[in-house]
């Protein structure tokens, strides 16, 4: 008996309390600059793709709904030939984006991704690249590894030396 | 205890010796005596890491990370830091792994190994399959702590097959060791010193060196890296592996195939102790992008001539087709009772075709309507091996006997391009010497410093015969070039020192004058008898069945000498396809005919008498045959069907053609030189309008044998058609019966039943396999169900029984032991792993005798207690001639080979032949004669100029300078038509015989043992100078 009554004083106390829900198309939620939502694939400072299609996103992706095929540029870049991700499979966890070496996986908080067919939620590499460099303004994958691409020789990196002469004996 | 005066007689039983218990961390261990701790430890499944270690390469403790504590004795208790590599374990002995000195040592180390490494993981091919991260995270260096800069090198161009990266290298000398020590290689080597050492070439080039792809796999980081692997480059957990049998060459190398998304990535070797044990040559390895091909056929296709079009079929219509043409040919028959032929369709096998195909289209036609998909002269030398082996005259050795054994004689057969594993084999085989110096000396054989030390220049005899210098001249005891005549001389002298008769007893023309090679042919004779264990090596590379009656005739005698165990002389005949053996079989088999049915039989065949019917598998008639003359030939044909994988232009000129599947989408049995019999495994499922050849040929069969026999019931052939699996293990029951000396092919025939010990099917994709539902999201965004494989015991994804499991539950394993395990996760060193967890004693420097090879083998299956021996067969293959005693098998002794006209020309000295007609002799070439292998991109760069090579002395007498023209036709001339020229340059080359011109295989196929020179430099007529 009293603890129907306390139930019904919960329940119409709650008539006047704010509600949590939104009117979401016209009204929407504050998300946190860092929310997870869809993917982007960064460029370098430099304006270059940042994703070198190592496959580390997919492997660490627990859905397996990210697929890489490599290829390699001209000038010795590694590239993504293809960067397939299926979001209708994807859950927003990040991992990829903790996965990825080179900061070209970034999460945004976009999350509006609804479709009537799911086939629209498939996105190619031409969907996901955007023009800037996302949250990491100055890093960039090939100043730092020991490749050398077209205009960044062996030993110009950040903390190399020059290439040794193999014909030298001394010390 | 290893037993000294065993040891330096018997160098194949020193590693068999006793076992030792030694203490590791505290617990009790039996290793075998002798072996050096590391190798122990990691036999143990002891995680010890270590770099420069190579169970093929031995020791040289140049990496120091294998370092462990060792213990004087029970009382110590700080010991001393040792290098496991280098010490052999011995009866007592106390190590810890685990002790913190040592643990810090290995860490520090690797710490010091790292302070250069670029930071180039992901875009590095060895990512995730490195044995340096593996041990970098076994030995706990997580973070790098110094400061410094990182010293760079300059990258090399080192050829189609391997990128260079020195950046990555950690210095532990694995590369100069295989490439040169091992693989006798020159042109790679290290430069500098200390902390500047350069691993590569004086420049950028081309590696010369066959075995140069090892290095990707040998090299514990990513400094070289199979570069067609990286064009189409996936991640190692991405690949879908099948565990298959490279058909490149006769050997029978074993091979795993990676495969992801319908394309094949790459082939890495899968360890086989008596075969290819860790290397794999480089068209083995490289040689699968034929299989990639966009040209590939898709489709069945049929030709209508009234609409001058190709129609597309599907594969239910092209079968229904097939059939048609089949039954009707049949029933015409049936009507115009021919007295010539009983049915009025013939076939041609295909030597690089698996066993089951070749059956199929067997049963189908009939023994006597079987042609043999190689030339005449093949098909009599294929049988002469095969009747030597059935009845027991010889016996061919497997590879790792041929290591084991201390003289060779390679005879006619330029091993180094036609079976490239083999020759690699034999320079092993050439340090055995040097490892008996060195055992005499207490020095252990993986001790790889000290024994090349002993060795020196002291080398087992290697005798080789041919017709110009070969790449293992160098460890050679004697080079003999000779042109065929005096090749064929030369056999007969060591034959007839060898029956210890004068040599001129059966040659009538050399008893004039003394044999000028007699003296060379008593220098191998001596050397063959001194040894314990000599092999011979001969082939069919010479198309001259009597140079190879030679040959074994004197493998007999030799194994007839009181001295020589039976089973220690060895022989091995080379054969050119993977599956000429078989083919062999067959010729056996059909050995009621007078001469066997290879090519030329077909071809005068069509050219006596129209045929309805021609069913052609896998063989591309025109690289046996000029165009103009075989276009008029299959002209005569009503119906030619053709079964190929790519549209040769005998494809081209099909009525019906229907596509193959590669060696990547099919399983089936494949029979080795060495008469050793094995199941491949498929990487892939064929699409839908591929099958095998004996899947569109069996319901064909079915169909035929149904009509003949009652009216047609469509209900009962459907589900006939369905029922694969009994389809296949019927045709194999179907071989068994009718080549008696194949009945072992019965232990293949239910390739679901080895899976005995549990009931889930292998994964082919390891657990890590990733993006599956979005590989294939850009077609549709549903995702597929991976394609059924009912047949086999592997399924088509990552779901069954995980990789790293396999080796406990499964037989039989197709990935390392421990891939996707942590810790052992590289090919390379779960490979060795597996290699060393399967038979610890089979693993080492070749020298020991391994596991019995099975010889009979049970019913898979039959009895829970065979299932060890049962698993050999899937393993090890089976070796169908190993049990055959003189006389076992009763074989209808064909009469000796009529040889024909050019045969005997051939064998005649060069001043005999008129005017302008010279002996040709094969130049075999590794990537240009491989059919299928040369139409990849990177096989294609590996490939040499098509030219003719000859003596300076030759081309003197023919006016001829290096990079002229020479025109070659045909000699005789066949009658029927004009037989197209051969026009090809020129190269001198003083290592070759003199009065002979060696042309690439291509050529040699097709014009024969001689041709007439008819035109010299420049076009003009110079062939008749002489």
């Amino acid at each position: 008996m009293l603890s129907q009554i306390r139930t019904l004083i919960t329940v119409f106390r709650h008539t006047f309390t704010k509600a949590d829900t939104v009117q979401y198309p016209e009204e929407k939620p504050y998300l946190a600059p860092r929310y997870r939502g869809r993917i982007v694939l960064t460029r370098d400072p430099d304006g270059e793709e940042r994703c070198v299609a190592c496959n580390l996103c997919s492997v660490a992706c627990p859905v397996d709904c990210i697929s890489v095929q490599k290829t390699e540029a001209p000038d010795g870049r590694w590239l993504a030939e293809s960067f397939r991700i299926n979001f209708s499979r994807c859950i927003l966890c990040g991992l990829c984006e903790e996965a990825c070496p080179t900061h070209a996986i970034q999460l945004t908080p976009d999350i509006e991704m609804a479709e009537y067919d799911r086939q629209n939620l498939v996105y190619e590499k031409e969907h996901l690249l955007i023009s800037g460099p996302g949250k990491y303004h100055d890093y960039n994958f090939y100043r730092h590894s020991g490749k050398a691409i077209a205009g960044k020789g062996k030993g110009a990196a950040v903390g190399e030396r020059a290439p040794i002469d193999t014909r030298s004996l001394l010390p | 205890m290893v037993d000294k005066h065993k040891v330096d007689k018997s160098m194949a039983d020193n590693t068999k010796a006793d076992r030792v218990g030694i203490i590791i961390d505290g617990c009790r261990y039996e290793v075998d005596a002798g072996e050096n701790l590391l190798q122990a430890c990691v036999s143990l499944g002891l995680d010890l890491p270590y770099f420069c270690w190579h169970p093929a390469l031995g020791s040289v403790g140049s990496c120091r990370q294998c370092a462990v504590i060792q213990y004087q004795n029970d009382e110590d208790d700080s010991g001393r830091l040792v290098m496991a590599c280098m010490i052999p374990a011995s009866e007592g002995m106390r190590v810890s792994l685990q002790q913190e000195t040592a643990r810090q040592f290995r860490k520090t180390n690797i710490e010091a190994l790292m302070t250069n490494h670029p930071h180039d993981c992901p875009v590095c091919e060895e990512g995730g399959n490195c044995h340096l991260q593996d041990m970098t995270l076994m030995s706990g260096h997580i973070k790098r702590g110094y400061p410094g800069t990182k010293r760079t090198h300059k990258n090399q161009q080192l050829g189609p097959f391997l990128n260079h990266e020195m950046n990555r290298c950690i210095a532990c000398y694995r590369c100069v060791r295989f490439y040169r020590d091992y693989a006798g290689g020159t042109d790679l080597d290290v430069f500098g010193s200390k902390n500047h050492l350069y691993f590569g070439r004086a420049e950028s080039g081309v590696l010369a060196n066959p075995f140069a792809g090892n290095l990707a796999e040998i090299c514990p980081t990513g400094v070289f890296t199979d570069k067609p692997y990286s064009r189409h480059y996936v991640r190692k957990w991405d690949l879908q592996t099948g565990a298959a049998i490279c058909s490149n060459c006769s050997l029978g190398c074993n091979i795993n195939v990676g495969e992801r998304d319908g394309l094949v990535r790459r082939i890495s070797n899968r360890y086989h102790a008596a075969i290819n044990g860790h290397f794999l040559c480089d068209l083995g390895r490289f040689g699968y992008e034929h299989v990639n091909l966009g040209r590939r056929l898709e489709q069945p296709l049929q030709r209508n001539n009234a609409e001058r079009a190709t129609e597309r079929l599907g594969a239910k219509a092209a079968k229904a087709l097939l059939t048609e043409i089949i039954n009707q040919n049949s029933s015409h028959q049936g009507e115009t009772d021919n007295t010539q032929t009983k049915a009025g369709c013939i076939a041609l096998g295909s030597a690089r075709s698996a066993i089951e195909n070749n059956a199929a289209l067997l049963r189908l036609v009939g023994k006597d309507n079987f042609y043999l998909g190689v030339p005449d002269a093949q098909a009599a030398m294929l049988r002469q091996l095969c009747d030597a082996y059935s009845q027991g005259r010889v016996k061919p050795t497997s590879m790792k006997d041929i290591e084991a054994s201390d003289a060779a004689f390679i005879i006619a057969e330029d091993i180094s391009h036609t079976a490239p594993r083999l020759a690699l084999t034999l320079r092993q085989m050439s340090r055995n010497a040097g490892k008996a110096k060195a055992l005499t000396f207490g020095v252990q054989i993986w001790q790889d410093d000290a024994v090349r030390n002993l060795t020196q220049s002291l080398r087992s005899p290697l005798h080789i015969l041919a017709s110009h210098e070969t790449e293992l001249a160098d460890v050679a005891t004697q080079n003999l070039v000779l042109p065929l005549e005096g090749q064929l001389r030369l056999l007969r002298a060591v034959l007839a020192l060898l029956t210890q008769t004068p040599p001129t007893e059966t040659h009538t023309e050399t008893q004039i004058d003394p044999d000028p090679l007699s003296g060379q042919a008593g220098e191998i004779v001596a050397d063959l008898l001194a040894a314990r264990r000599p092999v011979l090596i001969c082939g069919t590379q010479s198309n001259e069945p009597e140079l190879l009656r030679l040959c074994l005739e004197i493998a007999e005698r030799l194994q007839a000498r009181p001295q020589h165990d039976k089973d220690q002389t060895g022989f091995y005949g080379v054969t050119r396809h993977a599956n000429d053996l078989f083919l062999g079989l067959i010729a056996q088999a059909q050995s009621l005919t007078p001469s066997p049915l290879g090519i030329d039989a077909l071809l005068s065949r069509l050219a006596d008498e129209p045929i309805e019917t021609l069913i052609i598998l896998e063989t591309d008639l025109y690289r046996y045959c000029d165009k103009d003359r075989l276009d008029k030939l299959l002209d005569r044909v009503k119906q030619l069907i053709v079964i190929e994988q790519q549209l040769t232009p005998t494809a081209q000129m099909a009525d019906l053609l229907l596509p193959a599947s590669s060696f990547a989408e099919s399983q089936g049995c494949w029979l080795s030189a060495e008469g050793r019999l094995q199941f491949s495994f498929a990487a892939m499922p064929a699409i839908e309008g591929r099958a095998q050849a004996w899947q569109w040929l069996s319901e064909a069969r079915e169909q035929q044998a149904h009509t003949q026999t009652q009216t047609q019931t469509q209900t009962q052939t459907q589900t006939q058609a369905q029922d694969e699996p009994r389809g296949r293990s019927e045709l194999i029951a179907w071989v068994a019966q009718a080549l008696p000396a194949l009945a072992a092919i019965n232990a293949f025939a239910a390739p679901l039943e080895f899976k005995t010990l549990s009931p889930f099917p292998i994964a082919r994709q390891p657990l890590r396999a990733s993006a599956r539902t979005a590989i294939h999201a850009g077609q549709h965004v549903r995702e597929p169900q991976p394609p059924a494989d009912p047949n086999s015991p592997y399924a088509y994804s990552m779901e069954g029984v995980a990789g790293f499991r396999q080796a406990q539950t499964q037989i039989i394993s197709v990935l390392p032991a421990d891939a996707w395990s942590p810790k052992w996760n590289s090919d390379q060193a779960g490979s060795l792993r597996t290699a060393l967890l399967q038979s610890p004693q089979d693993s080492g420097l070749g020298l020991s005798e391994g596991p019995p090879e099975p010889g009979t083998v049970p019913a898979p299956g039959a009895d829970p207690g065979a299932d060890a021996q049962a698993s050999d067969c899937w393993r090890h293959g089976i070796c169908i001639f190993s049990q055959t005693e003189p006389g076992s098998i009763p074989v209808t002794v064909s009469a000796p080979e009529a040889t024909t006209a050019a045969q005997s020309v051939a064998a005649q000295s060069a001043d005999v032949l008129p005017a302008g007609v010279w002996p040709l002799a094969p130049d075999a070439n590794r990537y240009a004669d491989a059919e299928l292998a040369c139409l990849g991109d990177a096989i294609r760069a590996a490939m040499p100029e098509a030219r003719v090579r000859l003596h300076p002395e030759s081309a003197d007498k023919l006016g001829l300078v290096q990079g002229d023209d020479i025109r070659l036709s045909r000699y005789p001339s066949p009658e029927d038509c004009e037989s197209a020229d051969v026009c090809l340059s020129c190269t001198l080359d003083a290592a070759v015989a003199r009065e002979q011109l060696l042309v690439p295989t291509p050529v040699f196929m097709r014009l024969g043992h001689l041709a007439r020179v008819i035109a010299g430099p420049h076009g003009t007529q110079g062939g008749e100078h002489d």
